[in-house]
């Protein structure tokens, strides 16, 4: 390739530095916020790094009593709740796709064409469309205001995209290995488990970091199904934040609240780094 | 794809795959295909959230004859496209402009420079808009920082000017999924056979000519596919809003999604869940005509 020109250098390096700035502030405010104290914020909003470095640690004890007063949770308690429901909606949404993605590459039946437009359209239908119906089934059922409301409808939500990733990945796997199985006398759920699960470890791995953030990061259907304050799920109680009378909260311990909730993710992103991005890519490009 | 041996072995035996489709099966049946038939039903019934009897009150069309004359739908409508049309036009611009910057610029730190753009599409958008909340306060940094460059002028209340949310939402969704579309054209560069940009400049081309004539067509399908899910995605947008603006001030910022909320669960709103579903079924109707489209782009293309 042709080598870049000094102005071209120059051009390029000038457009990402701004686009890294126009990113990068707002993040960087709010976290240094959360560090400082609070005779100094009001001096300094203009000045995203602090003048002096004295850092303190009180707006995060005071985040934490605050989560406990106003919205009667602690943050372990929806870490727990956030975790729980995301975990139990990842279970069941791989092991539904993936038997729905075996089905598809394994078999040929005659609907195969039609469930997988149905696939493909329930994708992108906006969940919002589910909202008031998916009320009253669950008011039905009995589940409001349990996990299970959120691990089912998320499970449902994920299905589509999954299914959809590893169908792609499943119809990869070269024909020997099938055939020998086969030959060998292997039963479907042999095949199933010996060979296109393991095979597949990375597609699995690409939807679980997808479907992971889709569901840690959910609000409409938690906001809705969940009216209980023990069970208030990360961005439930985060959205709860700074609303109304609560807007009277110090901005230095609302900068703290946001930043332990950044925490986990944040920390999940930076070791899955590369997983993130080929999860959303696949999710994209294959959806 | 062909597996001869193996369908041939199974085909006989039909109700195999429907086994394995089980249960996803009964997930969509309980969840999604139950669920979108009763909206679509209950979109011809009045029914408030505090009546115990559901389809007591059945009125036609009423609803939908009453979408026509409801200003609030049409302005919520509107806004949507205005969202949309930012998400699917301007966000891949920029998106588009970045990843070949980022590509071209041979940066010695890219991949840690494309993790950096890209982590806002980590978090939650209900944090995002708390950031952005205070971010764009009366007295907030971006006034501070615009008063101390002499702009006075423009250090305005941002997210309580109303002929103004519903841009600010979406240049906000857009500030947040922006590098999710530039790791897809990335992606798409990286693809790209280099030996055509190398044969246009013996032609004696600049870079920038052979961006535009050999990249940009190159890169056809990812901008289409980039388009279509920002366009699928627009459509969705709810927490964003509701964490910055709640719709409002006065329903300026209102998008189909929020309106139908408001329509229906808001805690001092009209509790009108008959209309909500009928605000919700006109919704999926437009994003159904578009997935449509896209599902016969994908079938063109196989």
């Amino acid at each position: 390739m042709q080598k870049l020109t000094l102005n071209q250098k120059v051009i390029t390096r000038i457009v990402i530095a701004i686009a890294l700035a126009v990113v990068l502030i707002p993040m960087l405010w709010i976290f240094f916020l959360a560090f400082k104290r609070p005779n100094e914020i009001y001096q300094s909003t203009l000045f995203i790094f602090p003048k002096s470095f004295h850092f303190t640690l009180q707006n995060f004890t005071g985040a934490y009593s605050f989560v406990q007063k106003v919205l009667k949770i602690s943050y372990l308690r929806m870490y727990l709740n956030s975790a729980v429901v995301t975990a139990g909606g990842l279970v069941i949404a791989m092991i539904a796709a993936s038997f729905a993605a075996f089905s598809m590459v394994h078999y040929k039946f005659r609907s195969k064409e039609i469930y997988y437009t149905f696939i493909l359209l329930s994708y992108m239908i906006p969940v919002q469309v589910l909202l008031i119906p998916l009320y009253i089934v669950l008011q039905k059922l009995n589940l409001l205001n349990t996990y299970a409301a959120l691990i089912f409808p998320y499970a449902t939500m994920s299905v589509p995209i999954a299914t959809l990733i590893l169908r792609n990945f499943f119809g990869q796997i070269p024909i020997e290995f099938k055939e020998a199985a086969v030959i060998d006398g292997a039963t479907s759920f042999q095949i199933y488990k010996n060979i296109y699960l393991p095979l597949a470890r990375p597609a699995m791995g690409t939807c679980i970091i997808f479907l992971f953030l889709e569901m840690w990061n959910e609000f409409l259907f938690a906001f809705v199904f969940i009216r209980v304050d023990s069970l208030q799920t990360l961005p439930l109680a985060m959205s709860r934040i700074g609303i109304g009378a609560r807007s009277m909260i110090p901005w230095g311990i609302y900068g703290a609240s946001i930043v332990i909730a950044v925490v986990p993710v944040f920390i999940i992103f930076m070791i899955f780094q590369k997983w993130f991005v080929s999860g959303l890519f696949a999710g994209g490009v294959k959806g | 794809m062909s597996y001869q041996y193996i369908s041939r072995r199974r085909i006989n035996n039909n109700l195999e795959p429907y086994s394995w489709l089980m249960p996803s099966m009964v997930l969509f049946l309980i969840f999604l295909i139950y669920p979108i038939v009763f909206s679509v039903i209950l979109s011809f019934f009045e029914w408030r959230g505090y009546s115990i009897d559901i389809f007591s009150k059945f009125i036609g069309v009423q609803n939908y004859i009453r979408l026509f004359k409801d200003h609030l739908y049409w302005q919520s409508f509107g806004n949507t496209l205005i969202l949309v049309f930012v998400v699917v036009f301007v966000q891949n611009g920029v998106a588009i402009f970045l990843a070949i910057t980022l590509y071209f610029g041979k940066f010695k730190y890219s991949n840690i420079i494309r993790a950096l753009i890209f982590f806002p599409g980590v978090i939650s958008a209900i944090v995002i808009g708390l950031v952005f909340r205070r971010f764009l306060e009366l007295t907030g940094p971006l006034n501070v920082l615009l008063k101390s460059i002499g702009l006075d002028k423009l250090a305005i209340p941002w997210l309580a000017t109303t002929s103004l949310t519903i841009w600010i939402v979406s240049f906000i969704t857009t500030w947040q999924w922006v590098g999710y579309n530039m790791v897809i054209f990335y992606a798409g560069l990286q693809n790209i056979d280099i030996s055509l940009m190398e044969a246009a400049y013996i032609d004696g081309s600049s870079i920038t000519q052979a961006i535009f004539k050999i990249v940009i067509p190159l890169m056809k399908p990812y901008i289409f596919l980039s388009m279509i899910l920002n366009f699928i995605g627009g459509f969705r947008v709810y927490d964003i809003i509701w964490a910055t603006t709640r719709g409002g001030p006065v329903h300026s910022s209102e998008v189909l999604t929020t309106y139908m909320y408001y329509q229906s669960f808001q805690s001092n709103g009209p509790s009108n869940m008959g209309y909500a579903s009928t605000i919700s079924v006109t919704l999926a109707v437009v994003v159904i005509i578009f997935a449509a489209l896209r599902i016969k782009f994908f079938a063109r293309e196989q």
